[in-house]
């Protein structure tokens, strides 16, 4: 006892009078956390009135975000361990303007439970955990980006750029992951004519009509299919949806919507081969093949048999129509029968030297008058031969005829020595004879090695057996020159520019197609320029179509362009009356 | 037997969650019923040992050998310590397994990659992988809120896998999508702001932080208030698991979810109105909605008998 004060033995101290006036907001909160008594400190703080809180859920104190944090974390927190103490909050203080504040909180052992919230001022943030936390934010915004950017490439290694659809390795992919379903389909899907298209009103317009027919693939597919672009005009959809017949017919009929472009009503139809897992025996395709493997590859051959069926209809593949490498051995003899029946043919497409403004050469591209199914481009049967020694057959006639041709330009007086480009596939690339041959056909002609240009593709680069490395410095010390075709869309990397004697790379049109659209394309031609330059390589710009096109690679510092903007492919005749008409301008 | 022991064989300095267990049993010493058990490993993930797994998770088994298994996972804003008050009503039935998401609890923070663990996959593929590692099967998955989600996918992936799921206070999207006419109860905005509310006890939390970073987590002097020391949180984690809590949408997979389910709600949930719950028990096939009288978003702490008494109304009708 000191001042004279007592405390009366039943401890009947004034609480209420202390509780009112304690030095620090108080909030008494019942355990449903509704409000039951605040102190004066706290509507001083915060500026509202006892009576608009008490009632009230406390939660309803809190903007949305310490809402959500209070309920997750602090209250059961109180509830676990009995107390929780300095917690940030915003209290939502007259006219709902934030006051922040920093919360203790502790559980009452009354009958019933309380819980008694105290609330003080908040510390200002010191610059530096304001440093700190700006920087968490950096650090955080910068691996969004980088996985954004690692999530891109993914996306772009496995899809078509032009169609957005899956490309064949993103469907393989979709394939593997997925332990087939009994019940799953692959519909192949082959485009009747399609290089036609191409060919008549140009690629932009075919370009137009498979985006067109992938778009609507996917409206009507897309929920419950896988869809891929497996080819220049193959598409693959895979599904488990029942009655195969009904969504082969459908199909159809969505590709032979008419399609309007530029005021052309185009109609397409297409060849498909359905395949179920039903019909692969599952041996056939070998061990190492995988049931989507062998489905896809049946799917396939089903859709040649409805093209030699008559073309606008669907095929299910069978065991018995399968044998599977019927179709392929007739496709195969076919070709043998194109060699030498002279239904082969090259076209040059003209390549315009952007420092000179002149011409400065060709790419040889052959093309099929086949008896029945009037024109057909590499794509439609390259793959079958590459499959076998057929590749070097018909490689061997596109150098013959190509460097026949080129040696018949350079004897055209007046004409400036010009290159001419041949595509070389991987198959003939790793074959001993390659560089011999070639060497040959040069010793045979009057034309310097140098004017020859071999197109080799990343994976006859890459695939490097010792094989490829020999032919590629044989060629070289001869003097031809060396050229990386669809240079970008491979999955290598660009040492492989420092470890071969490449001349030249020519970057694949999808890229320059989206030039000035999308930035990313931009920035990939631009570096690819920018890398060629430094290792002393030629850029070629491929499937250059517009005006704005051509100013674009020429600004980017391409040294080449092919495309329909210059010219399009032209038969030998029509070869010479170009280079007339373009001589005499 | 009765020992409340448990626990992966893992770093030194960790709090022993038996310790949290006993405390709230009232004694200090074990509840009855708590078995000793040997964590059993049957097969191998692919890159990490069961053992591996086990310490990664921060992996808890208690109770029953040979009984029913009860896998518990926890949602967003603590760890598996949320599951504390409701084990008593299980240990001596049931086989339990708790177990804390990877960046939460006394899980491995050098297993957590902000990118890796920026999506529900990856916490799923760690909920299964902590299923095969202990070589469980008919499990019956008890998931706290984000963990709900979690569950959906798991059960999507791996249906034969469980018995059944018990989603407590579940949604399967927090946000609004007023196009389909979705009320998750939230928008980005909101999430916004949970994400200043973060900042705002990130210092707090980071020195909170600090005696487990320093290896002296059973030192008291460094370890600091209980609450604190119970209950950790890396202030860097709970951002990104804001977002993958609060941004995922899993309502597409619903239909697919063919593992029965119980679906607990309470009368009050801040984070889930109850519109959500009649949303999932239109949408999930074979589940049951229950309405807790418990307010607030975690009933298994703040009601564990009302919580307890609905799980176990449901294990027992379903058996």
């Amino acid at each position: 006892m000191t001042g004279g004060i007592t405390i009366p033995p039943d401890g009947g101290l004034d609480y209420e009078s202390l509780f009112r006036a304690a030095p620090a907001a108080c909030v008494i909160v019942a355990a449903d956390d509704n409000v039951l008594d605040v102190n004066d400190e706290f509507t001083a703080m915060t500026g509202l009135r006892r009576e608009d809180v008490v009632g009230t859920s406390f939660f309803r104190l809190l903007p949305v975000g310490d809402r959500i944090l209070f309920s997750t974390r602090s209250r059961p927190l109180l509830d676990l361990t009995g107390r929780v103490s300095q917690i940030e909050v915003s209290i939502l203080g007259e006219g709902r303007v934030r006051v922040p504040a920093t919360l203790s909180a502790s559980r009452v052992l009354a009958d019933p439970a309380l819980n008694m919230f105290v609330l003080g001022p908040r510390r200002e943030r010191s610059v530096e955990e304001a440093q700190l936390i700006s920087a968490v934010h950096r650090a955080e915004a910068s691996d969004t980006r980088r996985h954004r950017a690692e999530i891109d490439f993914q996306h772009q290694s496995d899809h078509d750029a032009l169609t957005g659809l899956l490309n064949r390795a993103g469907l393989m992919k979709a394939l593997q992951d997925t332990n087939p379903r009994q019940d799953l389909v692959v519909y192949w899907m082959g485009l009747d004519h399609f290089r036609v298209i191409n060919e008549s009103l140009g690629r932009s317009t075919g370009d137009e009509i498979l985006t067109t027919i992938a778009r609507r693939l996917r409206e009507r597919w897309a929920d419950d299919a896988v869809i891929a672009r497996v080819g220049g005009d193959e598409f693959v959809l895979t599904s488990t949806a029942p009655d195969y017949a009904d969504h082969a017919e459908a199909i159809l009929r969505h590709i032979a919507d008419p399609v309007v472009v530029a005021g052309l009503e185009i109609i397409v139809s297409a060849s498909i081969g359905v395949s179920t897992v039903a019909s692969v025996a599952a041996d056939r395709a070998g061990p190492q093949a995988s049931v989507g493997e062998t489905l896809l590859r049946d799917a396939g051959t089903g859709m040649y048999e409805a093209k030699a069926a008559g073309r606008s209809r669907w095929k299910h593949f069978t065991a018995v129509t399968d044998d599977s490498a019927i179709n392929e051995i007739r496709l195969l003899g076919e070709i043998r029968g194109a060699i030498t029946g002279d239904q082969l043919r090259l076209e040059y497409q003209p390549q315009l030297n952007l420092r000179t403004g002149r011409l400065h050469g060709f790419e040889a591209l052959i093309r099929w008058d086949h008896p029945d199914r009037g024109l057909i481009g590499p794509a439609g049967f390259i793959d079958v031969a590459e499959k076998t020694g057929l590749i070097s057959q018909l490689g061997t006639w596109a150098c013959h005829t190509a460097i026949a041709q080129a040696t018949a330009l350079s004897g055209v007086s007046g004409a400036s020595p010009s290159q001419m480009s041949v595509n070389i596939s991987a198959r003939q690339l790793s074959d001993s004879h390659f560089a011999g041959a070639i060497e040959s056909l040069l010793e045979a002609t009057t034309l310097e090695p140098g004017r020859l240009t071999l197109e080799l593709t990343e994976s006859g680069i890459i695939t490097d057996g010792p094989q490829a490395r020999a032919n590629i410095q044989r060629l070289d010390g001869l003097g031809v020159r060396l050229s990386i075709d669809d240079f970008g869309t491979g999955h290598a990397g660009f040492a492989y520019l420092n470890d071969f004697p490449i001349d030249e790379i020519k970057i694949d049109r999808s890229f320059v197609t989206r030039l000035g659209i999308s930035p990313d394309a931009t920035a990939i031609v631009t570096s690819c320029i920018e890398l060629a330059h430094a290792l002393n390589v030629t850029v070629v710009a491929e499937g250059v179509e517009t005006t704005g096109q051509l100013t674009q690679v020429t600004e980017l510092g391409c040294d080449i362009a092919q495309g329909f903007y210059y010219s399009r492919p032209l038969s030998p005749e029509k070869l010479r009356l170009w280079m007339e008409s373009s001589s005499a301008t | 037997m009765a020992l409340p022991y448990i626990r992966s064989p893992h770093r030194k300095g960790r709090v022993i969650r038996a310790f949290h267990i006993s405390r709230d049993c009232g004694n200090g010493s074990a509840p009855p019923g708590y078995a000793m058990l040997r964590i059993m490993t049957t097969t191998r993930s692919a890159s990490l040992t069961p053992e591996e797994i086990i310490a990664r998770n921060n992996v808890t088994v208690l109770g029953q050998v040979d009984a029913p298994v009860l896998v518990f996972a926890h949602g967003f804003g603590c760890d598996q310590g949320m599951y504390n008050r409701i084990l008593p009503f299980f240990v001596g039935s049931h086989r339990i397994v708790l177990f804390d998401h990877v960046g939460s609890g006394g899980s491995s923070l050098v297993s957590y990659d902000p990118l890796e663990y920026g999506t529900l996959d990856r916490y799923t593929a760690d909920l299964l992988e902590i299923c095969d590692a202990l070589g469980l099967s008919n499990v019956t998955l008890v998931a706290h809120s984000v963990g709900a989600m979690m569950a959906l996918k798991a059960a999507v992936s791996r249906p034969e896998l469980f018995e059944r799921l018990i989603l407590l206070a579940p949604s399967p999207s927090y946000l609004d999508d007023a196009a389909a006419g979705y009320v998750g109860g939230l928008s980005t905005d909101d999430v916004h702001d949970l994400l200043g509310s973060l900042d705002d006890n990130h210092m707090a939390w980071a020195s909170a932080m600090a005696p487990v970073v320093m290896g002296n987590a059973d030192s008291p002097e460094l370890a600091g208030e209980l609450e604190e020391s119970f209950c950790r949180v890396d202030p860097r984690v709970m951002r990104t698991f804001a977002r993958v809590t609060f941004l995922s949408d899993v309502r597409d997979i619903l239909p697919h979810v063919t593992v029965p389910s119980l679906i607990v709600q309470c009368s009050n949930d801040a984070l889930a109105p109850l519109t959500v719950g009649d949303y999932l028990s239109t949408h999930l096939q074979r589940s049951e909605l229950v309405v807790l009288a418990a307010t607030g978003h975690v009933p298994q702490v703040s009601a564990p008998r009302e919580t307890a008494d609905a799980i176990i109304r449901y294990l027992d009708s379903t058996v």
